[in-house]
């Protein structure tokens, strides 16, 4: 296969002395795929253009936003979402344009619903607001047949979900607040398991590995933080074997079920971070890191210490566990 | 992208050179991306114990009391500077060892310039300590993390130094690297300083959002002067990396004329955002461009909350803007017009 060169062997062969400094920015043009550079151009410049007009329409609303009467304010919002949307089908649904204007049309929907609460003072909690949001605008999130979409639509539900247990259930002390962490990672997760179904039924716009790397990583994440903040904080152990496990799950299905070394890795990773808090448990419990300065300091040399050792371990783990390179990128 | 025979006959090198350096990493070292961030992340996290455990025993020693003790500690840290890089330059080093290293490297850095700042309360000094420090690490180093964590610690210092000193407009005078920053990626040296020409990009519209006076700040002493010369910064090096990149001509006649009106009309920091794009453009390179579209986003974001100019004219300052953008997307648009 013949080698082709990019931009980082330019910079390579510049460190070799092989291409002289003042030839470099000819030689960057040659290696340059004008048709893409030439497109991007020109796409950024409507992008942005458009971007500084819309932020100055913001801005001049929110210049005259006190002064508006109420029905204004919700003709004006409305007025945006449905030329959105009338103009998002007149463009073509399937088209990058369409599904930026449903996105628009989208993101349009939370505003009004929350100049509705901010007008009537309906006294909802903010949970209500995005549950309302993300009921609302699942129809165009279907239609539209777009990853980008339905990562917001994600965010929404999540936001949702969240809010809900931190405003409800925290506050009224129904669970302890690792465990709702590891609740609010079951989101992602379930969004996750409705993507590889989705994905298996032949649904090919959510097929970018980004749509299964983004809600993994925040599911092991929260997993990780509840797993960790119980070491830490000695308390709610349920919620600890429960990361575990679901952190395990992850890791069997990615390396068995549905091959992936980047999601693997992810899960492993999660598996890092519970080590590093297993790690300040037994520290704290030996040490006595508040006794006085001499005991902080140790206890730091020796998280130092437990710390890099875990680092390393996972590193090499992954190491002999890696597939063949053409598998790396998956 | 161009195979390697191409290339080398139309710049008139060697191919076989050519191939034999610009052969990428061997592939048994990449891994996916989730395991870097670990990786990095990880042992930032143990090396921030580290330094943890060097301020406790400072703070045991009576650092802000003697002077011999800062010197004794201005030592210890220049030798752990040391230490981290000598390591460093040895051939064979793991992933784990490298970014451990690259740690402790700065860390040595960051001890070594503390030292007059706590004990005497001298900043400018710390700040001299800290570039000096910066460059030797920046000229002996070779690990891209060192290199760009160093460049931070040093603008941190010279940030600091210049508003004690109650310098009008400190803030502006960190964003003038940016023409450095462009030249070095457009004209590099033989050493590799990309780590660092990023880091003085992504500053630029940072310390000239910090400088702006609506942003309730409160710099000392500003002076009407100094958000015009930074417009004139950005728009004079927009305008000399599009004039050096862009052909042909009329296509390049039209950016130009876009660069200056946006220089006049957006804020400061806005000019600085179009330079990064500029660049990417020229140069061909994604992760620029996505560098420039954050900038962009965030000094857009941030122009938001100015409290030196009321919503009206920021909106009027903004859709200018919008229309000479889309004007030259239109202009560049017409048959003949390909850049």
């Amino acid at each position: 296969m013949t080698q082709q060169l990019d931009l980082a062997s330019l910079y390579r062969l510049r460190q070799a002395d092989l291409l002289p400094s003042a030839r470099f920015l000819e030689a960057a043009r040659l290696l340059r795929d004008d048709a893409f550079w030439t497109r991007w151009g020109r796409h950024a410049l409507l992008g942005l253009g458009l971007a500084h007009i819309l932020a100055g329409i913001l801005c001049f609303f929110a210049f005259n936003w006190a002064a508006m009467p109420p029905f204004t304010k919700f003709a004006v919002i409305a007025a945006g979402i449905v030329l959105c949307a009338l103009s998002s089908w007149l463009v073509g649904i399937h088209r990058p344009a369409g599904k930026s204007l449903l996105i628009g049309a989208s993101v349009l929907t939370g505003v009004l619903l929350a100049v509705i609460g901010q007008v009537y003072q309906t006294g909802a909690d903010a949970f209500q607001l995005f549950a309302a949001w993300g009921l609302v605008i699942l129809p165009w999130v279907l239609i539209s047949r777009s990853a980008a979409h339905w990562a917001v639509w994600s965010v929404i539900v999540y936001l949702a979900v969240h809010l809900y247990l931190h405003q409800v259930w925290l506050v009224l002390d129904l669970m302890g607040p690792w465990f709702l962490t590891l609740l609010a990672g079951l989101v992602p997760s379930a969004l996750l398991v409705l993507r590889e179904q989705a994905v298996r039924d032949g649904l090919d716009w959510l097929a970018p590995d980004w749509t299964r790397q983004l809600p993994l990583c925040l599911a092991a994440g929260h997993f990780a933080l509840a797993g960790s903040g119980v070491m830490v904080t000695r308390s709610d152990w349920p919620s600890l074997v429960v990361s575990i496990l679901l952190l395990a799950l992850a890791m069997v299905i990615y390396r068995r079920k549905l091959p992936s070394f980047t999601a693997y890795a992810i899960a492993v990773s999660g598996f890092g971070c519970l080590g590093v808090a297993v790690g300040w448990m037994i520290c704290a419990e030996l040490l006595d890191p508040t006794s006085d300065l001499i005991g902080m300091a140790i206890f730091c040399a020796a998280m130092f210490g437990w710390t890099m050792l875990v680092v390393a371990t996972i590193w090499n783990f992954l190491d002999a566990n890696r597939p063949e390179p053409k598998e790396t990128g998956s | 992208m161009r195979s390697v025979e191409e290339f080398s006959g139309r710049m008139g090198l060697d191919a076989e050179k050519v191939r034999s350096i610009s052969a990428p990493p061997s592939p048994e070292r990449e891994f996916p991306w989730p395991v870097h961030a670990f990786l990095i992340l990880g042992t930032w996290l143990g090396i921030g114990f580290f330094v943890l455990t060097g301020i406790l025993l400072l703070a045991m020693s009576g650092i802000a009391r003697s002077g011999y003790v800062s010197a004794i500690w201005l030592v210890v840290g220049l030798a752990i500077a040391g230490t981290g890089l000598r390591q460093m330059r040895r051939a064979e080093l793991g992933p784990v060892e490298e970014q451990a290293l690259a740690c402790i490297a700065c860390s040595g850095v960051l001890l070594s310039a503390l030292m007059p700042a706590l004990t005497y309360q001298r900043s400018d000094l710390a700040a001299l300590i800290a570039v000096l420090l910066a460059v030797g690490m920046i000229r002996f180093g070779r690990n891209a993390t060192t290199q760009g964590f160093c460049t931070i610690i040093a603008l941190c210092f010279l940030w600091v130094a210049l508003s004690d000193a109650e310098i009008a407009f400190h803030s502006f005078w960190l964003a003038l690297p940016l023409p450095v920053a462009c030249l070095v990626l457009m004209r590099p040296a033989r050493l590799d300083l990309r780590p660092m020409a990023g880091v003085l990009l992504l500053s630029t519209p940072v310390a000239l959002v910090l400088a702006d006076p609506g942003l309730g700040l409160a710099e000392p002493q500003v002076a009407d002067w100094g958000p015009w010369l930074a417009r004139l910064m950005g728009m004079v090096t927009t305008c000399c990396i599009l004039w050096r990149g862009v052909r042909p001509a009329r296509s390049r006649a039209i950016l130009l004329s876009a660069a200056v009106l946006l220089g006049i009309v957006l804020p400061p920091a806005g000019s600085a955002g179009l330079a990064i794009l500029a660049l990417a453009f020229v140069l061909g390179s994604r992760l620029l461009a996505l560098g420039g579209i954050i900038v962009t986003g965030y000094v857009l974001t941030a122009f938001y909350y100015d409290l030196d100019t009321t919503l009206l004219v920021k909106s009027g300052m903004l859709v200018l803007a919008g229309c000479v953008l889309t004007g030259a997307w239109f202009l560049l648009g017409r048959k003949d017009a390909a850049p």
